[in-house]
């Protein structure tokens, strides 16, 4: 497990805290080669946050630099099939 | 959740007749100085009653605020001069208004006279703004989808939907997740997200946009219906609906779907009239409602006799929570030391004591203040009333308005208006010289009527001044001695002259003019006063003007009372009347017919009221040489009683008699003393005219 | 819970949607002109502002652009109460920040479907 980084969503995943996240997500990235998003807490998603994650994914997958999820809330796997961002975010 | 909206009928009401209030006092304004700021104004005041009579099914009332505020919006913009006429026009529509609102609120129905006004209002605003219209294509524009909509309806369920946002969209608080979920509660969406634009995520501000959807809805609603899903986004998107039906059945999906169209209407016709039953004004269902008329206007008329309702500025209720708190403070300490108290305290216990006499007797100013107004409530009527009569009069008349800031309590206040609006009307009927007169006796300038207002003590005065003719004292002595009020070669001051003109039955001038009405003069302005506990005086001086001055108490739920002693009894007089006291020892007593007991004073004879006779209070007869009489004065007539003891004076709290037990005639009140006793507050003029009816009774008795 | 900013110079109006709102389980706080509620927003967090286009002192548009000035209310849904007959009032609104609009008059159900929408 040493070589994970977890990483708590909290319990909003929306526009309001997407300005805080982004730098966080980016720390991550610097640590280690496998980033784990904790999602089990998440009440409330839009489309900015969802958004972020998945241009976070995106630039993972390009440093290889595993994401993988822990927990999605209902909620948010909820919005993410809402915005057809299913796949994208690899829920399907 | 079925919400009762009459609730907020009072309310409505009440906001409304102020609305109007405003919108008046403003347009009086206009005529002087044609601010934008006043048009804004009169325009909100419009629009808000308008906004509220249509939501609160007032339609009558909603449909005239429409044009009303459709003409001010246009003078608003400065596309529309604001000429007298306007203004005359707007005023009437603000009496109009009134009235309508007036009867709603009795429950009544409004009758039509104001179609004719919104005609009017269509006239003048058709007229001008023709070249307007053309450029309203613009704005209609607006609305292309119901016409799209229309060529559109034959859906037969298949809709593919682009919807491209820019990227700003979220930070409208508009939200993508939002609209999907309403477009699924048309039918079944199917939603993909292109995500190509979406940027690096280095790059990517993360409050932006960047996503954008391509969608399928299987619906069987019509395109405008997915269409309103993006309404508030129209501006801030890319949208494109297409119909994914094949061209083969479409003709056959027509007919069916524009008899779908006609069954809708017809049920949205019917569930506008289910509505309208509700709302018992819509024209087309009056066949429908007469019966739930009634009940409403039963309900309502039982709702306007219980709910008076004071609007109270925080200031003031703010106040009273502070004074509550130093009340609570004060208690607690009294508390305290009663708990374990001992002589050396004692000097504490009377500070403590004190401070409760102070916290109270605040406490019960502040309550009071809260039933107190501005008088600026019944000034406001003024400039209107001198406006339409000076005009009618062809008099030049200045309106001067002073101290409308001056609070007196709102039953007074209430009971004020209509002797103040006479003596106005008065002073411009009468009062003021026509222009030719004033010309002829080299008067400068204009007709001037000043209104004041001011505390001076308990009281508030308030002064109707103007600078007319002033009143002839000759001419009311001789108008006098003609009715018989005065003997010929009496000789009475001045100014004892000038208030005949406020006796009953004396009227000067020549001819009873439209204005000041008829039959109903002076004498009844003066005796509103008196029931109100106040006097009016004049003064005047020929050529100068005239003024009367009111004088009034702040509230009619606090009298300065003189506590008086008979036989075992606590009785209190308005102070206000007591004109002097005499010892019964040094003056001599008479009877005149009947056996009636009077004092003579100087050439006037004043009936003595015995209180153990009036109120058949048992003791052994006083001798006649105890005591003492107590002259009062009420509506100017006077009477003697005698009592045995004068007691201190102090302000009395007034319970109402009616309320609790029955009313008594010479009896105005009780109060409660400081030592728990109940004591009647006398009603001079009821006690004089008591004395009156038993001296009537006991001559008819002799003769 | 969610807690709703209602603002409007017309006590009746104010009422009816307080009322409405709370009827449903919305925390309410309601001012009477732009001024009174942009005090209380910088004092405060709501989910959603329901405010008139009409006001004294400080109209909707002009309280719509000053909420989006303030952190808290960078993306709060703000829907305004407006008339059919102004247009071009809806496209100042939407200049100055508003999510949407509730079109006068409305019913109280209205009202709520309408913020229900936004309050997801």
């Amino acid at each position: 497990m040493a070589n994970k980084t977890t990483l708590n969503l909290g319990s909003a995943l929306d526009i309001v805290h997407v300005g805080d996240l982004k730098p966080r997500l980016t720390t991550a990235l610097e640590k280690k080669p496998h980033v784990v998003l904790i999602a089990d807490k998440i009440e409330r998603a839009d489309t900015a946050g969802v958004q972020l994650i998945y241009s976070f994914m995106q630039y993972a997958k390009e440093k290889d630099i595993a994401v993988t999820w822990q927990k999605p809330s209902d909620k948010l796997l909820e919005t993410v099939s809402k915005l057809g961002m299913s796949e994208a975010l690899g829920f399907v | 959740m079925e919400i009762d909206l009459s609730q907020f009928h009072a309310v409505f009401f009440e906001e409304s007749f102020e609305g109007l209030d405003v919108m008046e006092q403003e347009l009086l304004n206009l005529e002087e100085d044609t601010d934008l700021e006043n048009v804004n104004t009169i325009f909100r005041a419009a629009h808000s009653i308008k906004g509220g009579s249509a939501t609160f099914g007032f339609n009558q009332v909603a449909e005239f605020t429409h044009v009303m505020e459709t003409l001010l919006d246009e003078m608003r913009e400065g596309k529309r001069e604001i000429t007298r006429e306007i203004i005359d026009l707007l005023l009437k529509s603000v009496d109009c208004l009134r009235g309508m609102l007036n009867k709603l609120q009795d429950g009544d129905d409004v009758n039509n006279d104001y179609v004719e006004l919104v005609d009017y209002f269509n006239q003048l605003l058709s007229n001008e703004s023709s070249d307007d219209k053309q450029n309203t294509p613009n704005q209609n524009s607006e609305e292309p989808l119901s016409v799209s909509n229309k060529d559109d309806d034959n859906s037969n369920g298949g809709y593919s939907i682009k919807f491209v946002p820019e990227n700003y969209i979220l930070q409208t608080g508009n939200e993508p997740v939002r609209m999907f979920k309403e477009l699924e509660g048309l039918g079944t969406l199917t939603v993909k997200a292109d995500l190509t634009k979406v940027p690096n995520f280095v790059e990517l501000d993360p409050e932006l946009c960047f996503v954008s959807w391509d969608m399928q809805l299987d619906s069987q609603e019509s395109e405008a219906d997915i269409r309103a899903v993006f309404e508030w986004v129209d501006d801030d998107c890319l949208l494109e609906v297409k119909q994914l039906n094949n061209s083969s059945s479409n003709e056959s999906e027509k007919t069916s779907d524009n008899a779908k169209a006609t069954v809708s209407e017809i049920n949205s016709e019917a569930s506008t009239q289910t509505k309208a039953q509700t709302e018992p004004l819509v024209a087309d269902s009056k066949k429908l409602v007469p019966i739930k008329k009634e009940k409403e206007a039963v309900k309502s008329t039982n709702k306007s006799t219980s709910s008076a309702s004071i609007r109270v500025g925080i200031d003031k209720v703010d106040t009273l929570i502070d004074l509550v708190g130093e009340l609570v403070i004060t208690q607690s300490m009294l508390g305290e030391l009663g708990e374990n108290f001992d002589v050396s305290k004692l000097e504490q216990l009377v500070a403590g004591l004190r401070e409760l006499e102070s916290n109270t007797r605040e406490l019960q100013e502040s309550v009071m203040r809260i039933r107190m107004l501005p008088i600026g409530f019944v000034f406001n009527r003024m400039p209107r009333m001198v406006r339409d009569l000076s005009a009618q009069l062809g008099k030049n008349i200045d309106l001067i308005i002073k101290g409308e800031d001056t609070e007196l309590d709102k039953t007074v206040m209430e009971q004020i208006g209509d002797p103040l609006t006479h003596l106005v009307r008065n002073a411009i009927d009468h009062g003021i010289e026509s222009n030719q007169q004033r010309a002829d006796n080299n008067k400068q300038g204009v007709g001037k009527i000043t209104l004041d207002a001011y505390h001076q003590g308990g009281n508030i005065i308030i002064e109707i001044e103007d600078n007319g003719g002033g009143i002839n004292p000759d001419i009311i002595y001789a108008k006098a001695v003609e009715k018989g009020l005065i003997e010929e070669g009496v000789e009475i001051p001045e100014e004892q002259i000038i208030g005949l003109i406020m006796e009953p039955g004396f009227s000067t001038a020549e001819v009873v003019s439209d204005v000041s009405g008829r039959g109903v003069g002076l004498d009844v302005v003066k005796r509103n006063i008196n029931n109100l506990g106040g006097s009016v005086d004049i003064s005047s001086v020929v050529g100068r003007g005239t003024k009367f001055t009111i004088r009034l108490p702040l509230t009619l739920a606090i009298l300065d009372g003189q506590l008086i002693r008979c036989a075992n009894e606590i009785y209190v007089i308005p102070l206000a009347s007591i004109v002097e006291s005499i010892p019964l020892a040094g003056i001599k007593l008479t009877k005149i017919a009947g056996n009636m007991p009077v004092y003579k004073n100087g050439n006037e004879y004043i009936p003595i009221v015995d209180l153990r006779d009036e109120f058949d209070i048992k003791t052994e007869k006083q001798s006649t040489n105890e005591g003492l009489i107590a002259i009062v004065e009420g509506e100017n007539r006077k009477i003697a009683i005698k009592i045995d003891e004068l007691l201190g004076q102090q302000q009395v709290v007034i319970k109402s008699l009616e309320s609790h037990y029955k009313c008594i005639q010479g009896v105005s009140g009780a109060t409660i003393l400081g030592d728990g006793r109940v004591s009647l507050i006398l009603d001079i003029v009821g006690l004089s005219r008591r004395s009156a009816d038993r001296a009537t009774a006991v001559r008819e008795k002799v003769a | 819970m969610t807690r709703i900013l209602a603002v409007d110079d017309s006590a009746s109006m104010r009422q009816m949607v307080t009322f409405t709102l709370k009827s449903a389980g919305f925390e309410v706080v309601d001012a009477e002109d732009g001024v009174k509620a942009l005090a209380i927003a910088k004092n405060s967090k709501f989910d959603v502002v329901v405010t008139d286009v009409n006001m004294p002192n400080m109209d909707g548009i002009t309280l719509c652009s000053e909420l989006r000035k303030l952190p808290n209310f960078k993306f709060t849904p703000i829907l305004m109460l407006t008339t059919e007959s102004s247009a071009d009032k809806k496209q100042a609104g939407r200049a100055a920040g508003a999510t949407g609009w509730i079109v006068k008059p409305f019913n109280p159900e209205q009202l709520l479907a309408t913020v229900k929408k936004v309050v997801g």
